[in-house]
């Protein structure tokens, strides 16, 4: 059943995100062309590059608020406007509900995210492309192989070790932020006749707090691995912090989101 | 021998301070059609959403087919709420495969049948539709279901005499006699007719549960008369 919403959810939340992230797939290849060009080689034609350039930041942004919000939007609409009447008394656990809904936004959070990085190296590597020479390639990846091996001395492991691990770290923020937006969410709906203005604020609120215990978590381990033990620990330390939170934090506001849905909540 | 489909015991609602039902005790036998009926603000939505599972009493228990409120007891009931409830953004033929995905006991060809026999066209968006469709459409997603038990959120408010009619007929026309329906609703009249049973929610509590003969003989009137008795302002 998990797989039936999750298609649903999916396909719903893709007739605007799905667009969207088509539309800085198309940007891209039109900045690849435009990279291609001589273009960006003539001084004379920086005015216009500039505002290529912003219009291309602008559209990146677009879409990745686009794809921030829409998801949680989704959310509310399917689980606490009128369309929860049929949602929540479809033949299925809370947590199957949620459990879709928590998937479906984190795929559209990955594909924003993996599409925005895809856009900008190949948008960066077309205007660079003058000067990107068999000998430079070398170059770039003997670079690479000592970088690695610069890391594998000081930070206990090589460059791809690293990436992934960091990918990883990006994967529990992504999950940590679309379910602070899901739970402010929630809570909002416990909020009397003013169930999104509650939303709003209750983001702000768990926001305000978060950030502050992210900082006295933080700043303590950081200041005091930096003066006794110094270098590449601050890193692991940092890395440490952020995907213990984000795994506390993300799992507490998904439980007590479907902890409230099952409890507290009533449709109007 | 009479089979118990519903079970509702002792059951309380606060909305705040506020009590919706105080200790409502019931049962509902399959094969029956119920009237709920009472004034607004009676309770009767709240019952309701706590059969659905929509609310979470304060107090007491609920059960279909013996199975306490979660996936079984929302397998086994077909749901109507009073308001149009489904995504305007699609189509009735993307709806009707969303029951179909999530209801065993839905029959797509029945819908079909219903949406051509009312000149409803199936890749219509909802957005295009007026409101008396839509509750139409809804009414025949609802309907489409062999369930053990329908529960019909009124209905018939807001629609049209003619309109009351083809849901009225729709409605027994689709349902498995050893089926029960629960029709909350406070045009009575108009569903008089097709009540085996009554029940008179008044205040959050259950003022009177009987078939509609006892009611009759009891009271030497008809349910609608004994309505405007009971609940006189």
């Amino acid at each position: 059943m998990l797989g039936k919403l999750l298609k649903h959810d999916i396909k719903e939340t893709g007739r605007l995100l799905l667009p969207l992230n088509l539309i800085i797939i198309v940007i891209t290849f039109i900045g690849i062309a435009l990279g291609l060009t001589p273009l960006f080689g003539s001084q004379r034609a920086w005015p216009l590059l500039t505002l290529l350039i912003m219009t291309y930041c602008l559209a990146l942004l677009a879409v990745s608020g686009a794809s921030f919000f829409y998801p949680i939007i989704h959310y509310y609409r399917s689980i606490f406007s009128r369309q929860g009447y049929l949602t929540l008394t479809l033949p299925l656990s809370t947590w199957t509900i949620l459990g879709s809904k928590v998937i479906t936004g984190f795929l559209w959070y990955l594909a924003n995210v993996l599409i925005s990085i895809f856009s900008i190296i190949a948008v960066i590597a077309a205007s660079a492309v003058d000067y990107l020479t068999m000998d430079y390639f070398a170059e770039f990846i003997l670079e690479l192989q000592y970088t690695s091996y610069s890391m594998q001395n000081e930070l206990g492991m090589g460059l791809i070790s690293f990436l992934i691990i960091t990918a990883g770290i990006v994967f529990l923020s992504l999950f940590y932020s679309l379910m602070m937006g899901y739970f402010s969410v929630t809570v909002g709906q416990l909020y009397g006749k003013h169930k999104i203005v509650g939303s709003v604020l209750a983001y702000i609120i768990i926001y305000f707090i978060m950030n502050t215990i992210y900082t006295l978590v933080f700043l303590p381990n950081l200041i005091g691995v930096g003066m006794y033990m110094g270098g590449p620990l601050i890193l692991w330390v940092s890395y440490g912090i952020v995907a213990g939170l984000s795994i506390l934090f993300g799992g507490g506001f998904y439980f007590g989101s479907g902890i409230i849905i099952q409890k507290k909540v009533n449709l109007d | 021998m009479t089979e118990t489909l519903l079970k509702i015991n002792g059951i309380t609602k606060y909305y705040g301070n506020k009590c919706a039902l105080n200790g409502v005790t019931l049962t509902i036998n399959k094969g029956r059609i119920i009237g709920l009926l009472g004034p607004n603000g009676s309770g009767k939505t709240t019952l309701i959403k706590l059969v659905m599972g929509l609310l979470t009493p304060d107090q007491g228990e609920l059960s279909v087919l013996g199975h306490p409120i979660g996936i079984e007891s929302k397998a086994s009931i077909s749901y109507l709420p009073d308001r149009t409830y489904l995504n305007e953004s699609m189509r009735v033929k993307d709806i009707i495969d969303y029951f179909v995905d999530f209801y065993s006991d839905f029959d797509p060809h029945r819908a079909y049948n219903m949406l051509g026999a009312l000149n409803i066209n199936a890749y219509d968006k909802l957005k295009t539709m007026s409101k008396g469709t839509k509750e139409k459409v809804q009414l025949v997603l609802v309907m489409s279901r062999r369930a053990a038990l329908y529960i019909l959120d009124e209905p018939i408010a807001g629609v049209d005499p003619a309109a009351r009619d083809y849901i009225i007929n729709t409605i027994l026309q689709n349902y498995d006699e050893t089926a029960s329906i629960i029709i909350s609703t406070h045009l009575i009249t108009d569903i008089e007719n097709i009540l085996d049973d009554v029940i008179f929610i008044k205040e959050g509590q259950i003022n009177m549960s009987c078939t509609v003969d006892e009611l009759r003989e009891k009271e030497g009137k008809s349910v609608d008369a004994t309505f405007r008795e009971v609940f006189r302002c």
